[in-house]
């Protein structure tokens, strides 16, 4: 179990530090709610994909 | 139905079989509409919310409070449940689910919470490739081991109590017409409505990378929506226990990784399935945050807020909903399904109201607000049972279709008022 661990605390350092390193483009709000306007097309195609990626279900239904 | 690609689509795999590919496509296909239509306009109106956009057509912030309201009460509902998918991925791998789940979410969280969509967007480029590699290798692999199609068919074919006949699982249309129908649409009328979608086309840097940017992800989900199918597929023919998975399908696929690899090199493949959640995750706790900074602060509680403020607020506001969706998720999960029953009504509501209202120069404020009220009543009735439908994405349908009834009715009795001008424009009105 400790493998698993070990690569699941990697892969949240690495997110973290992601973020950490975002940090430089946040001054305003519009920076925080819209990424300032200034997505390119590899994000945004990125992100608009990965909104519909995860793991969202509801148990009663199908 | 609640839209994810991975999880979702493999639960359907399990289910279905290849019928499974028509959850993920249609995830694609709704993004692919979007940008064909209305990614490019949209982007140039330079908003930041859905409800946003309905108070510049209608001039109403009673609109725009309604179906913020209904929005985010949704969004908070499925970042509930995506908590629960945490969990439910935690222990598939035979790891306590709750403290796994809680330790995800508090990364998301704080990662959101640091550097709003700029941390979303890059995290969520990684996560993608890293989900997609990882579930593309867990199936090459597990094709290899059941000893490819041929396999797969001999496999399925040995396994009692499927849910359908193992033939089944290798047509494409098993899950029935009306199904198919339903599931496309559902799932192609929230994408073309929802607030997590539209936050990202406001984000992108023109019209044009809007526009591209929605048509490009929509192909890159429908080409990959072969890969959950196959997966649950692949996790029930190759599971030593595939009662469990045709019992909780949604256990399929990281069933799939561990039973492929063992617990050892199956790590990387959950980090792989953890990081397509939270992919979904950041985004929709995003999404929550703009409406209550953008729609309720600053539209209703001081529209003069200073920017330093509202960055505050924002910050702030992630990790209070955060929480609040974690906690909702593992103490009072009736909480949360009743707020996943918010998706339900927004999609029912908003629809028509916001595509027929820009396509449409005569709706007025009148129509709109009492269709969106109708479409929604319309999908109360549906989710407490007072009309029963034989699937539940007939709500969506008929939602939309009262609400579309009622909208034009009621528009025609009442006198429109002239559009915003940026709007005719972005829309090309005559």
């Amino acid at each position: 179990m400790s493998v698993v661990w070990t690569t699941l605390v990697l892969y949240m350092g690495a997110m973290l530090g992601v973020s950490a390193y975002a940090r430089k483009y946040i001054k305003t709000s519009a920076d925080f709610l819209v990424a300032g306007r200034r997505l390119g097309l590899a994000l945004t195609t990125a992100t608009l994909a990965a909104t519909h990626y995860g793991g969202g279900f509801h148990l009663r239904r199908s | 139905m609640v839209v994810a690609f991975i999880l979702g689509g493999a639960s359907w795999g399990a289910t279905y079989g290849l019928g499974g590919i028509w959850y993920g496509f249609a995830c694609g296909l709704g993004l692919l509409l979007l940008g064909l239509t209305l990614a490019k306009p949209m982007r140039a109106l330079a908003l930041y919310t859905v409800p946003d956009v309905l108070e510049m057509r209608y001039k109403s912030k009673t609109i725009r409070l309604l179906a913020a309201f209904l929005s985010l009460l949704a969004l908070v509902g499925i970042l509930g449940a995506q908590v629960w998918a945490a969990s439910a991925v935690f222990e598939a791998i035979g790891l306590p689910g709750t403290a796994g789940a809680v330790f995800a979410t508090l990364v998301f969280i704080a990662y959101t919470a640091f550097s709003g969509l700029w941390a979303v967007a890059l995290t969520d480029f990684i996560q993608i490739i890293l989900g997609s590699i990882g579930v593309l290798i867990a199936v090459v692999l597990g094709l290899n081991k059941v000893g490819g199609f041929e396999g797969l068919r001999a496999s399925l074919s040995a396994i009692p109590n499927l849910p359908q006949t193992s033939g089944e699982y290798f047509n494409f249309m098993s899950l029935g017409v009306s199904l198919f129908a339903l599931t496309l649409a559902a799932t192609v009328m929230y994408t073309l409505i929802g607030q997590d979608f539209y936050q990202r086309l406001f984000a992108s840097k023109d019209e044009k990378t809007a526009r591209k940017g929605a048509i490009y992800s929509g192909i890159l989900l429908m080409v990959l929506s072969f890969l959950p199918a196959l997966a649950g597929m692949l996790a029930l023919a190759l599971s030593r226990d595939p009662q469990a998975i045709i019992d909780s399908p949604k256990t399929a696929v990281p069933k799939l990784v561990i039973t492929v690899f063992g617990s050892g090199v199956g790590a990387i493949f959950v980090a792989a399935i953890l990081a397509a959640v939270m992919s979904t995750a950041d985004s929709l706790l995003s999404a929550a945050t703009s409406h209550v900074v953008k729609d309720l602060y600053q539209s209703f509680i001081e529209p003069g807020a200073e920017d330093k403020k509202l960055l505050r607020l924002s910050i702030v506001t992630t990790v209070i909903i955060g929480l609040l969706a974690l906690v909702a998720a593992l103490t009072v999960k009736g909480i949360v399904e009743l707020l996943i029953y918010s998706y339900d009504i927004y999609t029912s509501g908003v629809f028509v109201p916001l595509i027929l209202g820009i396509y449409w120069k005569r709706a007025t404020k009148e129509g709109a607000l009492l269709g969106m009220i109708a479409g929604s009543l319309t999908a109360v009735m549906g989710i407490t049972g007072l009309v029963t439908f034989s699937y539940w994405e007939y709500i969506y349908v008929s939602g939309a279709l009262v609400s579309a009834v009622v909208m034009v009715v009621i528009s025609l009795l009442t006198s429109s008022e002239p559009m915003d001008k940026k709007l005719q424009k972005a829309f090309e009105f005559s």
